[in-house]
């Protein structure tokens, strides 16, 4: 199991655009997805899901329908929107832009400077 | 962009429209995940009873997950608004329930909005304008630096200026305030503070003097002789109301230079009374000390207030502002 990392502020908006981008899931199929695709490093806190999951919708960057879970029930499914999809592509530069950045930061030497 | 607003404005729609139903559709979608976070710890070999427990106390409180929600889908006004509401249902019913309450609450509101209507009416009756003739035309003159907030003192070049580009204003008059040790025959000498004024000022009173002149532009002159006009109050404790008082001299001091002026004329009480100002002697200003500041300065409307539809304003500089007892008005540039 991977070393758990702390989730910067602003960072679960984009992860939940990416799970939901892999295949429709229920607010629980979120939190695993998020999980499994972090190799388990990190740990969504529970309680900030499900606002953070209306407020996407509010955006009109996810959308919902109910459906059957897995297990016959009666569940919530959400999916991404075409103007998810957009901000998705849009923030996953932008973070890879930032993370280069500070990796190159990071990585500098005194013999570079 | 507007695909984006119009779903905005219909999730807010429904949130207001659906309230009850979108609040059943959470609890549902939190019970589900409680049950299936259960089963996982149930896989992993929690006890089914204590795999509950654990899956609530990971999840934390429903209530608030709720509201949250609401607040992210946009509604957190609405849910203020909902707990105003609830708060005035509450209140009317607490008026209705308990009415000797009601009667003294709504008694004393009554007597404070009489108390307070009375007090205001009164106060603009009576601070409508100096207790002078013509009061209500004379207003206080001020340079105001609009950008800093900030009353900007007048030198006496400022004034002069007004003097000849106000039109609003037919005269004005100008005064500071210093500090002179007074010696009288007698040896006595005693701080007084001495309003340095123009003559104008004496003009715009129009309250005579008791005995002998008030100030006169004669007096402003460069070379003409130190003239002193003494309040009321010093003609009586230094001068022992003495009648006669008229020409005689006295010495002042500013630090070690030793000055003399002749007596001119002492004032009736009422005029320090209805100018309001705080001063037991006067001299006259000298209008070539270029670095004169003076404190205040007044002027003479050339219209009443009363018809005056709005001020209208002259430009010397960035603003100024014409104020009274209790008033204030202050009108900008153009």
């Amino acid at each position: 199991m991977a070393a758990s990392a702390e989730l910067l502020p602003g960072t679960l908006d984009i992860l939940i655009l990416k799970a939901v981008s892999l295949g429709r899931l229920h607010g629980y199929g979120v939190l695993l997805r998020i999980e499994q695709i972090s190799g388990g490093a990190l740990q969504i806190q529970q309680g900030a899901l499900y606002p953070a999951l209306y407020r996407l919708e509010h955006q009109g960057l996810i959308d919902s329908e109910w459906g059957t879970s897995e297990n016959n029930r009666k569940a919530k499914f959400y999916r991404l929107t075409a103007a998810g999809r957009k901000r998705l592509g849009e923030e996953t530069a932008s973070w890879q832009r930032f993370a280069q950045a500070v990796a190159r930061s990071l990585a500098a030497t005194p013999q570079e400077i | 962009m507007l695909r984006r607003l119009g779903t905005r404005i219909r999730s807010l729609w429904n949130g207001i429209t659906r309230s009850q139903s979108i609040d059943a559709e959470m609890q549902e979608e939190f019970r589900l995940h409680l049950e299936m976070r259960t089963e996982d710890l149930v896989r992993r070999g929690v006890a089914p009873d204590e795999a509950a427990r654990l899956a609530r106390l990971e999840f934390g409180k429903t209530d608030h997950h709720r509201q949250d929600a609401r607040r992210a889908r946009g509604l957190g006004a609405l849910e203020e608004l909902r707990f105003s509401l609830l708060d005035l249902k509450l209140g009317a019913r607490m008026l209705v329930k308990y009415p000797g309450l009601t009667f003294v609450g709504g008694l004393g509101i009554a007597i404070a909005i009489a108390f307070s209507t009375t007090f205001f009416a009164f106060s603009a009756a009576i601070l409508s304008g100096l207790p002078l003739d013509e009061g209500d035309r004379i207003v206080g003159l001020d340079y105001f630096d609009t950008k800093g907030n900030d009353e900007e003192q007048r030198i006496i070049h400022d004034v002069e200026a007004w003097r000849t580009e106000l039109k609003s204003i037919t005269d004005i008059g100008a005064r500071q305030s210093i500090q002179r040790n007074l010696f009288t025959s007698d040896g006595r000498a005693e701080p007084v503070t001495i309003a340095e004024m123009s003559a104008s000022g004496f003009r715009l009173a129009r309250v005579p003097a008791m005995l002998g002149r008030h100030l006169l532009n004669s007096d402003e002159i460069e070379g003409a002789p130190p003239v002193l006009v003494i309040g009321h109050d010093v003609w009586r404790a230094r001068f022992g109301s003495d009648s006669s008082i008229i020409g005689r001299q006295a010495d002042w001091a500013a630090r070690r230079t030793l000055s003399s002026v002749s007596c001119r004329g002492a004032l009736r009480s009422r005029f320090i009374t209805n100018t309001g100002l705080r001063c037991d002697s006067m001299r006259p200003t000298m209008s070539d000390d270029g670095d004169r500041r003076f404190t205040y300065s007044v002027g003479l409307l050339t219209v009443p207030r009363w018809r005056r539809r709005r001020p209208s304003c002259v430009p010397t500089a960035n603003a100024w502002r014409s104020t009274s007892r209790g008033r204030t008005k202050t009108c900008r540039r153009g």
